[in-house]
């Protein structure tokens, strides 16, 4: 099956007033038609700024300083082109964090999603559009849709908002949605509802998605496959069951072992240490510091992607993961 | 004080907040009827909804907030109608720790400075440990003492929190949501920071989260807030293992993973390499 997107070797540096910083680094990511990935990392691991790089939707001080990516099979970046913004909206869709800011509050939801769709399908007539927005609106999981059409944000509860957002971001009929910590702002009963939908949104409507999270456990629930990121670059990327049964990467593990869990009350163990400032001459393995199974070597080679199945891998030069059992 | 008398016991408090004058909302009854009671060295959980009163309570636990009705006893002593000298004696007896340690910190003030500054405020009960010392309680090291906060990070900056807390040798710490601003990995330091004080300063924690995951392995009893009242309260395992309230269902229906297990996970602490191979 060919890839819907394909991203390889995407670098993104950000640079302020204190200097450079590499954000992304050695980014590869194959999404397909219907998949589910997780895109799982802690506050700094560049998971944001990665998705927002593939679509267009950087700060002035970011830049994308080399990679490529094929959407279709079409370059869309890189070899002297960057058409990121031609795909925004019309084939990929964003849900944010944060359902207040991103909607507008002027205006009603109803001429929110008439105006993306506008913008996306000029293909489509007048009454074509008021059809797909009905059509659309109706399996968002309202008591009364009706009424959320004509509401203005500010009229919605916090989850009525969020699934409003979702509803526009594939409102054009997008081969991919891209959701980021879209439900982290919500209560945990509201935040089951709308992950159901999200679940909803990609095994009965069809779309590709990437699930931006800190949080493994949410992510586990969702989605069919898991890419773990750590100071810029994917440190680990399979099968959710299999990441979560035998993680490769001494990271992902220290993450497991982090994540209070329901099931069985065990002592959690955090990671110690703090993560790197990743500058443009940084070697060796980012997570050297913080590893408890790191050699010598690790912080001076640059340690290459290993794939130890044909759908799993790792960035680690034990990529076995055999060590990680061995001290306990 | 005797050894059985609870750190903190409420009864019947209500918090109702009003508005005044022409064309007011009205009343929103926050904290509706709840009498709670914490022992020395308990960790006791208080779960519930954004809304559903939990921060008020905690910080009229904490004497900060607004208290329209109901009794409440400190380490057995009635704190209605008591002097103010008194109040602010019996008031760093609990101390809180917040959500957002970089919004509880002065960004102007060195790690010291706040420390020094609780000094001359309270002489006679912070006399009984170094800076140093108290760092070292939170897992700090001395170097962070001259620190300002954005140079600490969010689990470095909670733990200096958790430090100043300290620092008044309370015997109730309420933790309004300690460890929602941070990560994970930092999560687990701090939540096992908690367990650990606990065992060595014999503190109390009241300790308030929407987690229920994290609640479970950190609190040996859980009182269930909703709409101002507690709905169920009880030991963590019992009242988690059959909830009797419907919303308490609800709450554990919605925890995402349940059934990711520790010990089906391959990552159990303490597995040896030979289980694994097998």
């Amino acid at each position: 099956m060919e890839p819907l997107l394909s991203v390889r070797s995407l670098r993104v540096e950000a640079t302020s007033s204190v200097g450079t910083i590499v954000a992304v680094d050695k980014f590869d990511l194959d999404i397909y038609p219907g998949d589910v990935l997780g895109l799982i990392g802690e506050s700094g691991s560049g998971k944001t700024t990665a998705v927002r790089s593939l679509l267009g939707l950087t700060e002035r001080n970011v830049r994308i300083t080399d990679g490529s990516i094929y959407f279709q099979g079409e370059q869309v970046l890189g070899g002297g082109r960057n058409d990121l913004s031609r795909l925004r909206g019309r084939h990929v869709g964003m849900v944010f964090q944060n359902a207040s800011s991103s909607l507008n509050p002027l205006l009603r939801i109803n001429t929110q999603m008439r105006q993306v769709l506008k913008a996306n399908r000029s293909d489509q007539t007048a009454s074509d559009r008021a059809t797909r927005i009905e059509e659309v609106i109706s399996r968002m999981g309202f008591q009364d849709p009706g009424r959320v059409l004509r509401s203005y944000p500010h009229q919605l509860s916090g989850g009525m908002r969020q699934r409003a957002a979702i509803a526009i971001a594939i409102v054009s009929e997008p081969e991919l949605v891209i959701a980021d910590e879209s439900t982290s702002a919500l209560d945990v009963t509201t935040q089951a509802e709308v992950m159901a939908l999200v679940r909803e949104l990609a095994t009965d409507m069809g779309h590709s998605l990437i699930y931006v999270t800190h949080d493994l456990l949410l992510a586990a629930e969702v989605c069919t496959r898991m890419a773990v990121m750590y100071g810029g670059e994917v440190v680990e990327l399979g099968p959710t069951s299999e990441v979560v049964s035998s993680p490769h990467h001494p990271y992902t593990l220290g993450l497991l072992r982090s994540v209070p869990m329901w099931a069985k009350k065990a002592p959690l163990v955090g990671i110690d240490g703090t993560p790197p400032r990743v500058t443009p001459g940084f070697q060796g393995c980012r997570f050297a510091s913080r590893c408890p199974h790191a050699v010598r070597e690790c912080s001076v080679v640059d340690v290459e992607w290993t794939q130890t199945r044909s759908d799993h891998g790792s960035r680690c030069i034990q990529p076995e993961g055999a060590p990680l059992y061995s001290g306990g | 004080m005797t050894a059985t008398e609870p750190v903190l016991q409420i009864e019947d408090l209500r918090v109702v907040f009003s508005e005044r004058g022409v064309g007011k909302r009205p009343d929103v009854v926050a904290v509706d009827g709840v009498s709670m009671s914490i022992e020395a060295g308990e960790i006791v959980g208080l779960v519930g909804e954004s809304g559903s009163g939990k921060t008020t309570l905690a910080l009229a636990t904490a004497l900060l907030g607004r208290i329209t009705d109901g009794r409440i006893w400190l380490a057995g002593e009635s704190i209605v109608g008591i002097s103010r000298s008194r109040m602010r004696r019996l008031r760093s007896l609990i101390q809180v720790v917040f959500q957002d340690p970089h919004g509880s910190l002065d960004p102007r003030q060195t790690v010291r400075k706040g420390l020094s500054e609780l000094r001359s405020l309270h002489p006679d009960r912070t006399d009984w440990v170094t800076d140093v010392d108290l760092l070292g309680k939170v897992g700090l090291i001395e170097d962070l003492l001259d620190h300002l906060p954005h140079e600490l990070s969010g689990g470095q900056a909670q733990r200096v929190s958790i430090a100043r807390a300290l620092l008044l040798r309370p015997s109730l710490l309420v933790a309004d949501e300690p460890t929602s601003a941070l990560d994970v990995s930092v999560q687990a330091q701090i939540l096992n920071l908690l367990l650990q004080l606990r065992e060595s300063e014999q503190i109390a924690v009241l300790l308030i989260s929407h987690d229920l995951s994290v609640v479970r392995n950190l609190c040996d009893r859980v009182y269930v807030m909703k709409d101002g009242r507690v709905v169920e309260a009880g030991i963590t395992e019992d009242l988690l293992a059959s909830p009797s309230h419907p919303y308490t269902r609800e709450l554990i229906a919605a925890i995402p993973g349940k059934d990711w297990d520790r010990s089906t996970l391959g990552v159990a602490s303490g597995q040896s390499a030979g289980e694994v191979t097998r």
